[in-house]
């Protein structure tokens, strides 16, 4: 597990930039935390680490939304208004994000769907507004070398 | 009397118009995604080769399932959208009816088959009649082998129709009795033909009561309020 702290969103979003030269075809990301915390502003980073050239807007409404534009699809999905894993699977979101990355918000939920390879990223808000990104990897995000990321 | 149909319940998604019963228009794309983009491109380009416009229409026929959760939110939304905005009548139509109705055979038993996902396929049987085909039997979400078992403990020659190839490799192997049909998916056209008789009689629900049709039992319930105390929006 590593802890980045990130002062500002602009922080956030390089930290998620950075992430994404450890991304490969078929990578799992849940991403917990409260609202505002910036779960958005993390996948626009790592949209942009990609090279998606669309403007990422929050999936919560849609559940589902996909980025084509860049080196590999980037698929994000929030699955806070689903009611059971099985919704899940009915969205075809692994399905949408063959050989591309998944970002899912509040994937905890439906682990059983996701498998175990994934990275699990979870956002701490401090008092004085500074992120803590407490990054847990599993399966195969165990060999990435996550350290890169403390810059 | 002039119907619009809309399909989107499998990777087939489809669009056609007819007239007094006879086909006018109609377009078909086969891709599990995009529903949603070309579907109202699809019901333009339809008119368009009609020389209709949308206040023409009498009524709208969609298909309410089973199959696939996306498409047929897709289609049951654009349909009662359509209908509500011009004020005219929608009718549910099943998949696998109209998979069963194109099938068309003499004498066999028509087990008509959807891919539904996880692992699992909507089912339900039909006698060929004089003009069409007659439900025999619920429609009904099962496993690949407990399919398997229903063709195996039917008496009768068996013309399984619709999405077969959605199921394991041999999954039929050894059913001598058991012939494999089309069509693979249902359409728009013969979703016209299916609901025929249900817009003649006037036998169709009001357009909010018409929801798609999963036929599943509901799976476990995520306890949000455990995993995250506050609504998406803030305070709950």
């Amino acid at each position: 597990m590593i802890e980045l702290i990130c002062r500002t969103e602009t922080d956030t979003r390089a930290a998620a930039g950075r992430l994404a030269s450890l991304c490969r075809p078929g990578d799992v990301i849940v991403i917990n935390g409260p609202l505002g915390s910036g779960k958005t502003a993390f996948t626009s980073g790592l949209a942009d680490g990609l090279g998606v050239e669309e403007r990422v807007t929050s999936p919560t409404f849609v559940l589902m939304r996909t980025y084509r534009s860049g080196f590999m699809p980037l698929v994000h999905v929030d699955v806070y208004r689903l009611s059971t894993a099985g919704e899940f699977e009915d969205l075809d979101a692994l399905d949408e994000a063959e050989g591309g990355v998944i970002v899912v918000e509040w994937g905890e939920a439906v682990a059983s769907a996701l498998g175990e390879d994934r990275l699990t990223i979870t956002i701490e808000v401090a008092d004085d507004g500074a992120r803590t990104l407490r990054m847990t990897p599993s399966g195969v995000w165990s060999s990435r070398p996550l350290e890169e990321l403390v810059s | 009397m002039k119907v619009l149909a809309i399909d989107s319940a499998t990777p087939a998604a489809s669009v056609a118009l007819s007239d007094e019963r006879r086909l006018v228009a109609s377009t078909l794309r086969v891709d599990r995604r995009g529903h949603s983009a070309f579907m109202v491109s699809a019901i333009d380009f339809c008119f368009d080769q009609a020389g209709w416009v949308p206040e023409d229409l009498d009524a709208i026929v969609v298909d309410v399932g089973p199959g696939l959760y996306t498409g047929l939110r897709v289609g049951v939304a654009t349909a009662q959208a359509l209908a509500a905005a011009i004020g005219i009548p929608l009718v549910p139509a099943v998949s696998l009816d109209a998979i069963a109705y194109r099938a068309a055979t003499g004498h066999r038993h028509i087990w008509s088959v959807v891919d539904v996902r996880r692992g699992e396929v909507a089912v339900a049987a039909y006698r060929p009649v004089p003009g069409g085909v007659v439900k025999d039997g619920p429609a009904q979400v099962v496993t690949p082998d407990v399919f398997r078992a229903m063709l195996e403990s039917d008496p009768d020659d068996v013309l399984a129709v619709g999405d077969v190839q959605a199921l394991p490799d041999g999954l039929l192997r050894g059913l001598h009795r058991v012939k494999v049909g089309r069509p693979r998916y249902p359409s728009a056209d013969v979703l016209l033909e299916v609901a025929a008789g249900a817009l003649d009689k006037g036998e169709y629900p009001h357009p909010d009561e018409i929801r798609p049709m999963y036929l599943r039992e509901p799976d476990v319930t995520i306890n949000w309020s455990t995993i995250r105390p506050e609504s998406p929006w803030g305070a709950s």
